[in-house]
């Protein structure tokens, strides 16, 4: 699995900001969400100002990281081909996530 | 495609297991769902009845113009009606909506200050992700309606100052559990209070 097919998947989800639902549900957020990518071992982030992200950024985002997803390139196009559910890989802890609880419930709808 | 008729029964069902636990009171609180047979239409429990007498034979239809069309019902639609249409124009995905006073989200309406509640639980955390509350607008007023469906995108399940709780969801079962919820969260909250100490924010995924 490569780079760009990490980061195309990336931007699959980044596009789920554009829907309608997706805008009224993150107007309020402005946030830096983080993907480390243990494969490639590589860390992309966005940040995202009242629910519109910026482009994808490789590297380590200077401010604090609000949400960071931890899995490997294979499984992130995976779940947003919608060939693996998010919440199976994270129970069987090819994905981790961290953030609050809030956040993550919201995010779940545009991984897909 | 699941029929008026049965969500009537789920509807009247709901209301009386709800006003059992003291969610929905004699004269407070109401319920409504949108149309399967067309959407253009909603069914909402009538004015002026108490809560566990309501049958489907009283529900009350509606168009989303806001008219009543049941010809064969002396009754009123509930005066809450203007927010339920209008939370079910917001979004086509808000199906069933559960009005109710349940009494530890009210008491929490009526606090000048409310305290931030922290994340308690994982399984609470995942029905009520967060205490919203929508500032306050008269009751039975669009501005209440207009103001509830905007928050109705923080939160499925969001408490109204100085009145009561509004859920939305797919069906009456998964509204009801989340209005459960909530007076679950604030209990074990004021549980954990009458211990004393610190309470511990659930971390969440860190």
């Amino acid at each position: 699995m490569s780079e760009q097919d990490a980061i195309d998947a990336i931007n699959k989800m980044l596009e789920n900001f554009n829907s309608e639902k997706a805008k009224k549900t993150f107007r309020k957020w402005s946030k830096t969400m983080a993907f480390e990518f243990t494969d490639l071992e590589k860390i992309f982030y966005t940040n995202i100002e009242q629910g519109v992200p910026s482009e994808v950024i490789e590297g380590v985002p200077e401010g604090k990281i609000h949400v960071k997803i931890t899995t490997d390139a294979a499984t992130w196009k995976g779940i947003m081909a919608g060939e693996i559910g998010g919440m199976k890989a994270y129970t069987s802890k090819k994905l981790k996530v961290k953030g609050s609880m809030p956040d993550l419930l919201k995010l779940q709808k545009l991984m897909k | 495609m699941v029929s008026d008729q049965k969500i009537k029964v789920e509807l009247c069902q709901t209301m009386k297991e709800l006003h059992a636990e003291r969610i929905l009171t004699d004269i407070g609180g109401n319920l409504s769902f949108r149309s399967e047979d067309d959407d253009q239409f909603f069914w909402i429990t009538p004015s002026g009845l108490q809560k566990n007498t309501v049958e489907p034979k009283h529900l009350i239809k509606m168009s989303l113009e806001g008219k009543v069309i049941s010809e064969d019902t002396e009754m009123n639609p509930s005066v809450e009606w203007p927010m339920h249409l209008r939370i079910f124009k917001e979004d086509e995905d808000f199906k069933v909506i559960i009005h109710s006073h349940a009494p530890l989200a009210t008491a929490i309406s009526i606090l000048k200050d409310p305290p931030e509640f922290p994340p308690l639980t994982a399984e609470l955390g995942f029905l009520v992700p967060e205490i919203v509350i929508v500032p306050y607008e008269q009751s039975g007023s669009e501005e209440l309606g207009e103001a509830v469906a905007d928050k109705l995108w923080d939160s499925s399940i969001v408490i109204l100052e100085n009145h009561g709780v509004v859920a939305v969801g797919g069906t009456f079962r998964e509204a009801a559990t989340k209005t459960r919820a909530l007076e679950e969260y604030l209990k074990l909250y004021l549980n954990a209070q009458q211990f004393g100490g610190e309470i511990r924010r659930f971390p969440g995924f860190d």
